[in-house]
């Protein structure tokens, strides 16, 4: 087939129609009759056969170079060839900064209407792999935080497109990453800021329960929190660089938390509380998920640099710590202790222990996560208990015991190099 | 934390596998993917039941989907379910108890040999349900010890097939799926990613 007559049919859909997924096929199922042939074009999904893609790459390319340097001062002809060529570049290939640099200039020069280059952004993230590139995400933000006036700008849709970017391509760095940013965006001071770090942090708790062992999540969730701390009080850390180490030596130098209203200084406490009960909860039901761990000792640390900067005074804990009389062996009542360092420490032997019961009880192949609960429940409790400057000789056994249980874990060559 | 499919099997008179009921949440997939993945997971989940004797229960790992099957030993039905990584086995096998018990008191043993499918709307209501599994607990508690005592067996789709079979040939030889699926299946293997091409 005559490569022009595709590029043109190419154009035509685009011009004509609303796109909402692409993709690109490995088969043609489509009759040279057919409207579009061979382009495949059902339900405003446009799919592409893959035989046909690299004739129409080397096309549009053609083009693109011939008409660049015209640039966008051209004629409306070469307008149309350069906003047409570079849309077909970057379909096949969103990484070719050349082409994406062709249509910056193109929307500086009123060519191209920015809210309209979003959408086309949108529909490239529909297929999975164009997500994967840094060039297509700056681009993106480039227009929002150039080319849209910031009232028109809706995070809600921004927001959006990066759950469906993180649900077709999962693990998604980009995506996670401007996500991240979307809250940094949003200022702090609002009523309405309040209720998106609000919104955002609802749908984060409902997304990490679908995905738990998705670690990216978590890290947006913490973030989530931290904003939201951030409107309560605007001096609030971001962790950014805070090590263990710090928390250390501050052990022992107590900051004061001045000036913030009780209230305000409640609001913090109960959000971190809720969420490491949240995250407990998780561990238990859920035994042998490593994500859950990791995000549980971020919360710890949290908690711990709360406790030095005076957010937690003296009553507080029982205000909030109401079920003190329930069941003690229930695992509603191990959540919701107050997650002072003996709390902690009951939480992972408690974990411990059900691992052992379960583990007595009958030998099949849950057997795997099992260990992987044990491993992390010591692995958290060696992790705290140096956190908190507890004495050497804990840690030393809190050591042994996970060289005993993990022999390909560092733990056990440091047990066996000594 | 996802269901991806619910299904439920017998054998008629020649001890062939029929299925009858099935089906697929297959909305974190694209447009595009959607029907390949129904028809890879439907080859799977077939092939599962098939190799699967009364009163077993097995875990059958084919990345990025994990089957897990359950085989009544009093009559001959078998229920399937994939999910991906994280849903928990626990759960999984309550939900398949569950979903066998009530087809069997809905649709006596009599009415499978009739047609190949029958209509039960209950089972799109149990996967939508259940994609949360925290609502399986109540069900789960009561089975709970029961199910404690069964051994599960662990698999991979690679063990279960005989010697010489391939799930590619299985997927290639199929007449339940179209030529399309079958070309993205080749093609995503090429690229080492389930039914997407990268």
């Amino acid at each position: 087939m005559e490569v022009e007559k595709l590029y043109q049919t190419l154009n035509k859909i685009f011009d004509t129609h609303e796109i909402h997924e692409i993709g690109l096929l490995p088969y043609q199922n489509t009759q040279p009759n057919d409207d579009y042939y061979p382009f495949f074009f059902i339900e405003s999904n446009l799919g592409i056969p893959l035989e046909y893609v690299d004739k129409l790459y080397k096309y549009a390319h053609g083009i693109f170079m011939k008409v660049r340097d015209c640039g966008s001062d051209g004629n409306n002809e070469t307008v149309k060839l350069l906003k047409d060529s570079t849309r077909c570049i970057v379909i096949i290939n969103t990484d070719c900064y050349s082409a994406l640099n062709a249509r910056k200039k193109l929307i500086i020069d009123n060519h191209i209407n920015p809210i309209k280059e979003l959408k086309f952004i949108d529909l490239l993230f529909t297929f999975p792999k164009h997500t994967k590139h840094s060039t297509i995400w700056f681009h993106r933000k480039w227009i929002i935080q150039q080319h849209v006036p910031s009232d028109d700008i809706s995070w809600q849709h921004e927001i959006d497109i990066t759950r469906r970017v993180a649900e077709l391509y999962p693990k998604n760095y980009y995506a996670w990453t401007y996500r991240h940013w979307i809250l940094l965006k949003i200022s702090d001071d609002s009523l309405h800021s309040q209720s998106f770090f609000v919104d955002e942090l609802k749908i984060m708790k409902i997304w990490v329960q679908k995905n738990i062992s998705d670690y990216s999540g978590f890290q947006h969730l913490q973030r989530c929190l931290i904003r939201l701390s951030q409107y309560y009080d605007n001096s609030f850390s971001d962790f950014y660089g805070i090590s263990r180490k710090d928390i250390l030596e501050k052990i022992n130098t107590k900051l004061q938390n001045q000036g913030l209203k009780n209230k305000d200084s409640d609001s913090i406490v109960s959000l971190w509380y809720k969420e490491i009960q949240f995250t407990k909860d998780l561990i238990l039901r859920y035994p042998g998920h490593e994500s859950l761990w990791y995000h549980l000792r971020f919360l710890s640390f949290v908690w711990i640099w709360l406790k030095l900067a005076g957010y937690l005074n003296n009553s507080i804990g029982f205000k909030f710590d109401t079920d003190r009389e329930t069941d003690e062996k229930s695992h509603n009542s191990i959540v919701k202790k107050w997650p002072e360092l003996e709390n902690e420490l009951e939480f992972s032997h408690y974990c411990i222990r059900q691992i052992d019961l379960t583990i007595n009880q009958d030998n099949d192949e849950r057997f795997e996560s099992m260990i992987i609960q044990k491993q992390n429940a010591l692995a958290f409790e060696l992790w705290i208990s140096e956190l908190n400057d507890r004495t050497k000789f804990d840690i030393k056994d809190l050591i042994v015991k996970l060289a005993e249980i993990s022999i390909d874990s560092n733990y056990y060559i440091v047990q066996n190099n000594k | 934390m996802k269901i991806y499919s619910l299904s439920i099997y017998s054998k008629n008179y020649n001890e062939e596998i029929i299925r009858l009921a099935a089906e697929y949440d297959l909305s974190s997939f694209g447009f595009f993917q959607r029907s390949t993945v129904q028809d890879i997971i439907m080859v799977i989940s077939k092939t599962i039941a098939e190799r699967t004797t009364p009163g077993q229960r097995q875990r059958v790992e084919e990345q990025p989907y994990v089957g897990y099957v359950y085989a009544r030993s009093d009559i001959p039905l078998t229920g399937v379910i994939i999910t991906d990584e994280e849903y928990p086995q626990r759960v999984s096998f309550s939900v398949l108890n569950k979903i066998l018990d009530e087809f069997l008191i809905k649709f006596p043993q009599n009415d499978w040999d009739k047609s190949n499918t029958i209509s039960y709307p209950e089972l799109k209501t149990y996967l939508s349900k259940y994609q949360d599994p925290k609502q399986a607990d109540q069900i789960t508690k009561v089975q709970e010890q029961l199910d404690e005592t069964k051994q599960v067996m662990n698999r991979t789709i690679e063990s279960l097939l005989q010697r010489g079979e391939k799930l590619d040939d299985l997927i290639d030889r199929s007449q339940e799926i179209s030529f399309q699926s079958k070309a993205f299946y080749k093609q995503a293997k090429k690229t080492n990613s389930c039914c997407t091409i990268s």
